[in-house]
């Protein structure tokens, strides 16, 4: 390219700009060059806005992306604070008491329920303690607040019972309650929630309704007796001898009598154990021996079923601090059942063995069994299974539910394993440390 | 149980505010000899006692007519150098164990509820112990 005016943009300018192409005299190699030159410049620039364009494009793209990100994230925020506020709405007027607490117990929330029926403003019980005796709780026995902080601090679990608090203003109530730890995913407490029930007029009713029943049956006695009495002066002939017939007659309204009395004497347990007015006083005593008495009463019944009784008692059962009555009622009541609900000629066994903490009670028989799906109802109260229903009309289904509950008020505990037309057997266990004393207003009877 | 071949010259007095079941017991009572005297109330059966020389026995329900129950009546029994060895069959339906615990303390006798029992089984008790004594 030697001897050539090199074809800068400059010149190119300087010679187009002088508005006469006639002065101008390019020589035609170079205008080739400026052709070609100018071609690739024009295809990279055009290559270039082309990338930008498409550049923009993206970034457009990705701009209007972001937007559609941000109002969806926006919507879902939006959503999330309408729910949070939804839930914090519904927690704030539920109606029952709830509070957050940090993982020592301090109020760091409470709701309207909570000023509702403990009569303390949130002011005063958020940053303190909940529940302890300045504000509604403490009512309680030390070791009751002790198993509740056992079990939701230390072994991290859910914990409900019912629970006597005390209002503001003194008043005393009955609430149930659950507590739950909240824990992080490492497994530590994050807060704990509390919701309480205020149960107190349910209670009411419930005392109301065992006090009826026992009024009732208070008053059911006189006539009772009266009844007993003069049939059993019928019967010993001290009004004339009497016939075969009037006999058989008079035999049969002594028995049904009997079995009023029984029916409310057990209806008076029964209003006795929900109202805990009945007592517990263990003495020391010799458990095989309340077996042999309860197996000798109904050694009768036994023999006219050809059924075969076998006892097993280990040799050393010590002596146990049992209530005698309630005791013997536990075997009388699971001995008649196996009895009752056993085929002629069927085994049943009384088995007494001593466990390392426990006496172990054991009574089976080879009887008719409760079928399986009604297994989980044997001891709530009034219960009767179907198949046993269907063969025997005088069972009052209160015994199982009275023994269960003399167990449980006791220390002691009561299960059983049961097989449709195979039989049934409870195991009984009472610890060696004895039944709890229980200082009621009432024997049970 | 005949009683009636057992005269027994004693004399109870029965204190039991419902009627026909204080008829019951007497009837049983004389059936097997015994002499009775029945009252309602305390005040009724402080007057026998007063009235009669001589009662062998008490036959006692906790609730009665009146104000005043079977545990007062064995308290003024039991406070009375005269009647306060006397003693007391306590037959009712209606006393819990604190009452019966109570009345044990007094001294009485011995305890039965009146729709567990029957009469005969009372009497041979007051029989035996009339004759222990």
């Amino acid at each position: 390219m030697s001897g050539r005016k090199k074809l800068s943009d400059r010149n190119i300018r300087k010679l187009t700009r002088s508005g006469n192409s006639r002065v101008v005299s390019i020589p035609i190699e170079m205008l080739a060059d400026l052709g070609w030159r100018e071609k690739q410049k024009v295809k990279a620039q055009t290559a270039e806005i082309v990338q930008k364009s498409k550049d923009m494009a993206d970034q457009q793209k990705a701009v209007l992306n972001i937007l559609e990100d941000v109002e969806e994230e926006k919507n879902k925020s939006e959503l999330i604070a309408h729910d949070l506020e939804k839930f914090k709405l519904a927690v704030e007027n539920a109606s029952d008491h709830i509070v957050i607490t940090d993982p020592e117990g301090i109020t760091l929330y409470a709701n309207k329920g909570v000023e509702k029926i403990t009569g303390f403003t949130k002011e005063e019980v958020i940053g303190k303690k909940a529940g302890i005796f300045n504000n509604w709780g403490g009512k309680m026995e030390e070791k009751f607040y002790a198993k509740m902080w056992k079990t939701i601090k230390e072994n991290k679990q859910p914990f409900s019972g019912e629970v006597k608090n005390h209002r503001k203003n003194g008043e005393e109530y009955i609430a149930f309650a659950s507590l739950a730890p909240v824990l992080s995913k490492k497994g530590e407490v994050l807060f704990f929630v509390g919701i309480e029930r205020d149960i107190t007029k349910e209670k009411q009713i419930d005392k109301a309704k065992s006090e009826f029943v026992s009024l009732a049956s208070h008053q059911l006695r006189t006539p009772l007796s009266t009844i007993n009495w003069y049939v059993e002066m019928l019967l010993a002939g001290d009004a004339g001898k009497l016939n075969d017939e009037q006999k058989n007659y008079l035999d049969e309204v002594y028995r049904g009598n009997q079995r009023m009395v029984e029916l409310v004497n057990s209806l008076l347990n029964v209003s006795r154990l929900e109202l805990g007015t009945f007592t517990i006083e263990p003495e020391l005593i010799d458990i095989t021996k309340l077996a042999d008495g309860a197996v000798e009463d109904l050694a009768h019944n036994i023999s006219v079923k050809k059924q075969k009784l076998i006892k097993t008692y280990d040799k050393k059962i010590p002596k146990i601090k049992v209530d005698k009555k309630l005791t013997r009622m536990i075997f009388e009541n699971l001995l008649s059942n196996a009895v009752k609900y056993s085929p002629e000629k069927a085994k049943i066994s009384v088995k007494i063995t001593k466990k390392l903490k426990t006496v172990e009670i054991i009574i089976s028989d080879t009887g008719m069994g409760i079928p399986i799906e009604q297994q989980e109802r044997v001891f709530t109260k009034l219960f009767r299974a179907d198949n046993v229903r269907e063969t025997d009309t005088e069972g009052t289904g209160l015994g199982l539910y009275i023994i269960k509950q003399i167990l449980d008020q006791s220390n002691g505990k009561i299960s059983f394993k049961s097989e449709k037309n195979k039989g049934t057997s409870f195991t009984i266990n009472i610890p060696l440390t004895g039944m709890v004393k229980k200082e009621g207003t009432k024997k049970l009877s | 149980m005949n009683c009636e071949r057992e005269k027994q010259d004693k004399t109870i007095l029965v204190v039991e505010d419902e009627l026909p079941l204080q008829k019951a017991i007497k009837l049983k009572l004389e059936k097997c000899g015994f002499l009775t005297l029945t009252a309602r109330s305390v005040e009724q059966a402080i007057n026998h006692l007063k009235d009669v020389e001589g009662i062998d026995v008490v036959w006692l329900d906790h609730y009665l007519l009146g104000k005043e129950t079977g545990l007062e009546f064995v308290e003024k029994l039991k406070n009375n150098k005269k009647w306060k060895n006397i003693p007391i069959f306590i037959v009712t339906n209606t006393a819990g164990p604190n009452k019966i615990k109570t009345y044990l303390r007094l001294g009485v006798t011995k305890y039965y509820t009146k729709s567990d029992c029957r009469l005969e089984e009372v009497i041979n008790d007051i029989r035996d112990f009339l004759d222990k004594e």
